[in-house]
């Protein structure tokens, strides 16, 4: 196995993604034994009006992990095939690009920690200095990031 | 066996360790220093809170009697309130306690600056003088906080827009 697989799977055992497992807000779909390297798709709970299943489905391309940033694309595990653009997440506010249709087709997020998005946009680091990729970073970063942009409502009560 | 997630004053993210449900807390923080956290030693001086939890557990109590289960968090520290200050447009300031999540400091702020959930929705928070630093929600804000500095300054903020 490469040390990129053995990171990627040592953070998936980690403490920082299994509280997002048992909080229900991101997990791994299937076993981590049957992941065909550099592919693994994880899901990630959105609010219903985002994504009427509830979840989206993630297929990331990890080689280099994690030196190099993941890239991930929206996936149908029905299918095993791209999400259809009309399925893809509709985002409002500053989020609202992230889950384009219309560039790089749709095959991946348009993503300060994403490495397809990253590449040209040199102002994110800046602009996004907590979601700029680093070596540092684990899959965990990507997944939070996604999980603030797909549950917008989540203050609701609290701001009540 | 059961599984802990144990935070600390020595970083954003947890351990997991295995114990025995019928250890002590003593025997857990045994296990922890084995691990290597908490300086090497177990002293009285540690803290253990359950998570968003006022008040510290006993040493000699066992988890059972805690009421501390499978994938429970808890956390060590020597402060017993931790002093947060929120910075947005002025400034709001309470003492929580070590086990606090930031979820919880998140939600207390909001309030204190009256944000609407639209205002709220893309807000996060940000160690000051350390703008690069998010504070993950699941996160403890005693993590945040030396073990000798029961304070921590954070700065509420909005992200730009991804666009470009």
């Amino acid at each position: 196995m490469k040390p990129d697989q053995c990171l990627f799977l040592a953070h998936l055992e980690g403490a920082a993604f299994q509280v997002g497992v048992d909080a229900g807000k991101w997990g791994l779909s299937g076993v981590a034994t049957e992941i065909v390297w550099p592919h693994a798709m994880l899901w990630v709970a959105a609010d219903a009006s985002m994504v009427g299943q509830g979840k989206l489905f993630l297929r990331f391309t990890l080689d280099g992990y994690p030196t190099v940033a993941p890239t991930a694309c929206p996936w149908d595990p029905g299918t095993n095939a791209k999400l259809a653009a009309h399925l893809y997440p509709r985002l409002t506010g500053k989020f609202n690009r992230v889950f384009r249709t219309d560039w790089n087709g749709g095959n991946s997020l348009y993503a300060p920690c994403d490495r397809m998005a990253m590449a040209g946009h040199d102002q994110w680091k800046q602009a996004h200095p907590y979601w700029w990729w680093t070596p540092e970073f684990t899959i965990v970063k990507y997944l939070s990031f996604v999980h603030l942009c797909l549950n917008p409502h989540r203050y609701e009560t609290a701001a009540a | 066996m059961i599984e802990l997630f144990v935070h600390d004053a020595n970083g954003v993210d947890p351990k997991l360790i295995k114990v025995s449900e019928e250890s002590t807390i003593t025997e857990v923080l045994e296990i922890v220093v084995a691990a290597g956290g908490l300086g090497g030693k177990v002293e009285d001086a540690i803290l253990v809170f359950t998570e968003n939890c006022d008040e510290p557990v006993e040493h000699h109590r066992k988890l059972s009697e805690c009421e501390i289960r499978h994938r429970h968090h808890i956390h060590c520290h020597r402060c017993s309130k931790i002093e947060v200050t929120v910075y947005y447009n002025g400034h709001h300031q309470k003492a929580f306690s070590p086990a606090t999540t930031v979820k919880r400091v998140f939600d207390w702020a909001v309030k204190a600056f009256k944000l609407t959930p639209a205002d709220a929705a893309d807000k996060i928070l940000v160690l000051k003088g350390h703008p690069t630093e998010e504070l993950p929600f699941d996160a403890h804000i005693g993590s945040f906080a030396q073990p000798h500095h029961c304070s921590v300054e954070i700065c509420l903020t909005a992200p730009v827009e991804v666009q470009g």
